[in-house]
């Protein structure tokens, strides 16, 4: 593997779902233009649509703490609408006062390296009690898991919060955020009853992700050839995967995932933004 | 740090100070934010990411710097903070979001707004795609160096002193710009130049914006100024008054970008915005020999009205060291390439690494690489190409595809014809050949030549083989789906989480009509193509081929979409169809790819067509300076040709005359001609000799590939240098 590879959320959900996933995606980087499948049972049209919505809802909250006003009546649809007047109903005076929009950091795990991209970090170095919030606007459709414990468990937040606790010591006057520091809070678009689910982190979590993800990260980059990256054993990855043609297969054998594995089943409409993040 | 100019020549370090800088900000627990890093193209930016990796240490823990071109930048701040400038630009209405046009979708914008004035053009005799290229560069240029579009016809025309109809024709360049800028501002769609004149005029003037980068862009470094056009040099020029530091690089030769706007006198006055001009002398990627080799040609062109390049003996001796034996004078151009290709078997058999091997050339043909590449192969030795952008219509892949949407969409009544059919089944069937490819298409097309209708006459499958019955059938059948309005199969329809209905709308309340054509492939490709039997599952690069016209067919589609363009915003003649329709959407791609106008003529950035380490680079001469190649062995094939010394035809845009050193009201005259073309001729000698580490092996024939004799200056420098020194 490259290097220079820099680990992400997307690609360690892909790891944990399928080496093999991972093996095609990030290392033979293999273009493979099916119709891409979606966990929320759209088609394939409508869902493309939901992902650009997704996107400029990011970009239109960029202008929001940017000061650039976002016309009123600009919103190309009905859903669109209601997200924007969910999020300017939100509350913000309880989040530090400093804002940061689209921050990218990253941070060593062994001798590789985590990247994360914050749609927004609230911090507030200058006072004693100093502390860091990372905020993501989800436009999650889903039900059911909307409990902090689900939340804390996606591998987003345990990535954004070792990061963040690892590197964000320029946001700190120098000095690395204690994770008693550091929390992480989801906006959630469609609903506006149940807005925020908060996230807090501590040293214990911070350690006992430092060594998940340092396993993780060997096992992802010690393949030296394709076959070193085996196929996943859960049918339902392979039901909602790109390479499904090129494996020709339809499932798998169900098994558990192991202890350390993290579910993250539901669709995460920041990942088309995320995943281009790195900005040429 | 200060404010640091850094200039020298290729090789002589500026880069890697440049991402030793970028490393020292980042360990000093500088904000990642507030560092800018502008390069020219993305293979620096990847230098700069790697360099960050590798950094160990503490300084590990880090943020993410912005690294990025500065068109990139240019586009995201537009996009961004478009609300702020949209209404002053002129787009109406003001509210609607921007739509960024690629190179592709502005050519189809402006081909349809150009379509009933294209006979005012027919004596330039320039194919479609060439006139729209260069009506684009022209509003590129006016952009990047800040002059009007009402400007464009009075430079060109001012210059020009040949015949009057040449004017008429610069002034229709201008009215078709006028007409297209419009179009794009009530419909908010921009192209790059719009992108790049509301950067210029709003954008950096905005007070919020001001802020935004004094707040934002604390410490910049910027590769390769010279590279750049006065547009940037504007942008950085605002930013070092107030940033702490800054670090920037000049690469002396360069300004070989002159023909996508870079302007090597505009990016030096940034020199008086800084506290120190440093000049790094030595090149430590040449050898002294090859130096010094460029150093004689290059003065063969650079006094030319005096005393003619008199070459110090020393210093022919010296360069004509750099030279390899010369891979055979012969006369025809074949026997040329069979000089070159057994030079290179010998360099790999003594142990030469293929990708230290680059082979150079004005133009690199198709027919240059097939024989390079037939010719290395049965050595076991890879060639890769870097060519500007090629029409996407020529790859045989492309072909298939549109073949099979036109037989997916009878609706469109587009004949297919037998070669055409027969030529995508053998693309895309395994193991059939084109002659039993042939007689399937000639059954086939007799039934039906607007659809595939199934063949179950077992005669044909008997002359041809009834292995190839199935794999027909799921074709016929796959492109009677996949153009179909049903509800397209989804792979994960039945993988858990639904849409929740407590806050939703329906997605689209009013559904477009038809299949998208990027969607119909997708769907052919999984139900079909991908599928055993047919042999795109097995050729990764034919797979590439595919991702990169269905990408291209649906951000074609999406530029439609998202500027909500109806039946009475169709641009140019009506084409009998709504465009709110995904058939008339798709039609109309099929049109454009199939004139060859979806082929980025003018990109001011590209990609490499196909990246292969540990292959012999094959590169146009000028591709080579501007993707900033190094090599060990460099091969400069037909030395004799004028194509090393000519510009370009452009009859409707000027390199020259749309820049912002251009004194308007001056004539562009011979002497003018003569001069530039000797400047960049001794610039590109010595870019070529600074990038080349060990020898230079010169090859040439007497005729040309088209049976030309030509004697060229190069090959006259040449014989100037290196004979006199022989003569010594
Ligand atoms: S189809 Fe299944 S096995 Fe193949 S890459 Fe996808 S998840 Fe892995």
């Amino acid at each position: 593997m490259d290097a220079s590879f820099k680990f992400s959320q997307h690609s360690l959900n892909d790891y944990v779902a399928c080496p093999r996933r991972f093996y095609l995606h990030y290392v033979a980087k293999l273009a493979w233009p099916v119709v891409e499948p979606n966990p929320i049972g759209l088609q394939p049209l409508d869902y493309q649509r939901y992902l650009w919505r997704g996107t400029e809802l990011h970009r239109w909250i960029e202008r929001y703490w940017l000061g650039i006003p976002t016309p009123p009546d600009s919103a190309p649809d009905e859903e669109m609408r209601l997200w924007w007047d969910h999020f300017l109903h939100l509350e913000f005076n309880n989040l530090p006062a400093q804002r940061i929009p689209e921050l990218g950091l990253v941070a060593p795990v062994g001798d590789h390296l985590l990247y994360a991209r914050f749609d927004l970090l609230a911090c507030d170095a200058s006072t004693q009690a100093s502390r860091a919030v990372i905020v993501d606007w989800k436009t999650l459709r889903t039900s059911n898991h909307l409990s902090a414990h689900w939340f804390a468990r996606r591998i987003q937040t345990r990535v954004y919060l070792y990061v963040l606790a690892t590197a964000g010591a320029p946001y700190n006057g120098g000095q690395p955020f204690a994770p008693e520091q550091c929390s992480m809070r989801y906006w959630l678009a469609n609903y506006p009853d149940q807005p925020w689910v908060d996230i807090p982190y501590s040293t214990a979590d911070y350690e006992r992700d430092r060594t998940w993800l340092l396993g993780l990260l060997e096992r992802a980059s010690s393949g030296q050839t394709e076959e070193d990256y085996a196929r996943g054993s859960e049918q339902r990855q392979c039901m909602r995967c790109t390479y499904q043609t090129l494996c020709n297969r339809s499932g798998g054998i169900a098994c558990s995932t192991g202890p350390d594995a993290f579910e993250d089943e539901y669709f995460d409409v920041d990942s088309a933004a995320e995943a281009a993040s790195i900005d040429y | 740090m200060a404010r640091v100019y850094l200039v020298g020549p290729p090789g002589a370090g500026k880069t890697t100070r440049l991402i030793e800088r970028l490393v020292e900000l980042v360990g000093a627990n500088v904000r990642p934010d507030r560092i800018l890093v502008l390069v020219t193209q993305q293979a620096q930016a990847e230098a700069c990411q790697v360099a960050l990796t590798q950094v160990k240490g503490s300084f590990r823990a880090r943020g993410d710097p912005a690294i990025t071109t500065f068109y990139g930048l240019a586009q995201r701040h537009v996009s961004l903070f478009f609300p702020l400038i949209a209404q002053r630009a002129g787009f109406t209405p003001p509210q609607r979001e921007p739509v960024m046009l690629n190179v592709e979708t502005a050519q189809y914008f402006l081909d349809r707004l150009i379509e009933p004035h294209l006979a005012g053009f027919d004596d330039l005799k320039l194919s479609r795609p060439r006139l729209l290229g260069q009506v684009l560069d022209c509003m590129n240029k006016a952009a990047e160096c800040g002059f009007g579009l009402d400007e464009i016809a009075t430079r060109l025309s001012d210059a020009w002193s040949g015949e009057s109809q040449r004017l008429v024709s610069y002034q229709r360049v201008q009215d078709a710009a006028a007409s297209f800028r419009r179009y794009c501002l009530d419909h908010s769609l921009l192209d790059f130049s719009l992108q790049i004149d509301v950067f210029s005029r709003y954008l950096l003037n905005a007070p919020t914006y001001q802020d935004y980068i004094t707040a934002h862009y604390r410490h910049v470094l910027a590769d390769n100024v010279e590279e750049n056009p006065p547009i940037m040099h504007d942008f950085l020029s605002q930013v070092l008054q107030t940033c702490d530091s800054c670090l920037l690089t000049e690469d002396n030769p360069g300004g070989f970008r002159i023909f996508l706007g870079a302007d090597v006198d505009s990016a030096r006055r940034l020199r008086t915005r800084c506290d120190e001009v440093v000049t790094l002398g030595e090149c430590h990627t040449a050898s002294p020999a090859t130096i010094a080799l460029g150093q004689a040609l290059s003065a063969q062109f650079e006094d030319f009205a005096t005393e003619a390049g008199q070459v110090p003996s020393s210093v022919s001796t010296l360069a004509r060291t750099a030279l390899g034996e010369q891979p055979g004078n012969t006369k025809y151009w074949a026997g040329m390439l069979s000089g070159v290709v057994e030079h290179i078997n010998e360099l790999v058999r003594d142990g030469t690494a293929p990708q230290d091997i680059a082979v150079l050339a004005p133009y690199v043909e198709d027919i240059l690489v097939f024989e390079m590449r037939e010719s290395l192969r049965r050595t076991g030795i890879r060639v890769r190409t870097v060519r500007p952008s090629r029409p996407l219509y020529d790859h045989p892949i492309v072909r298939m595809l549109v073949t099979f949407a036109r037989l997916g969409h009878p609706e469109w009544e587009q004949r297919v014809s037998v070669p055409d059919l027969a030529r995508a089944l053998a693309v895309s069937v395994e193991n059939l050949d084109l002659a039993r490819a042939q007689l399937i298409a000639d059954v086939a097309l007799r039934a039906s030549s607007r659809q595939l209708v199934p063949l179950d006459n077992p005669s044909i499958w008997q002359r041809v083989g009834m292995r190839f019955y199935s794999p027909y059938a799921s074709l016929q059948q796959g492109l009677a789906r996949a153009a179909t309005d049903d509800p397209l199969h989804t792979p994960s329809s039945s993988a858990p989480g639904t849409p929740s209905s407590r806050h939703l709308p329906p997605d689209d309340p009013e559904p477009k009509s038809g299949v998208p054509l990027d969607l119909f492939w997708q769907q052919l490709f999984t139900e079909v193509l991908s599928q055993p039997q047919f042999q795109l599952d097995q050729e990764l690069e034919a797979v590439l081929v595919c991702d990169k016209l269905i990408k291209s067919a649906r951000s074609f589609r999406e530029v439609f979409e998202r500027a909500q363009l109806t039946v009475a915003d169709w641009p140019g003649p009506h084409p009998g169809a709504s465009p709110d329709s995904m058939g008339a959407i798709g039609q109309e791609y099929i049109k454009t790819l199939s004139a060859n106008i979806l082929a980025a003529q003018y990109a001011p950035e590209h990609e490499p067509d196909v990246v292969e380490e540990d292959a012999v680079l094959v590169a146009p001469a000028y591709t080579y300076l501007i993707n900033n190649f190094r090599s060990r062995y460099q091969f400069w094939l037909e030395i004799n040709s004028l194509g090393w010394y000519e510009r370009v035809y452009q009859p409707l845009t000027h390199p020259y005359v749309l820049s912002r050193q251009w004194q308007t009201g001056h004539k562009w005259t011979e002497a003018d001609e003569h001069r530039t073309r000797q400047a960049m001729m001794s610039r590109l000698i010595r870019g070529l000799t600074y990038r080349c580490a060990d020898r230079i092996f010169l090859a040439s024939s007497q005729l040309s590939i088209s049976g030309q004799e030509e004697s060229g200056p190069l090959a006259r420098a040449i014989f100037k240098v290196v004979g006199r020194s022989t003569q010594d």
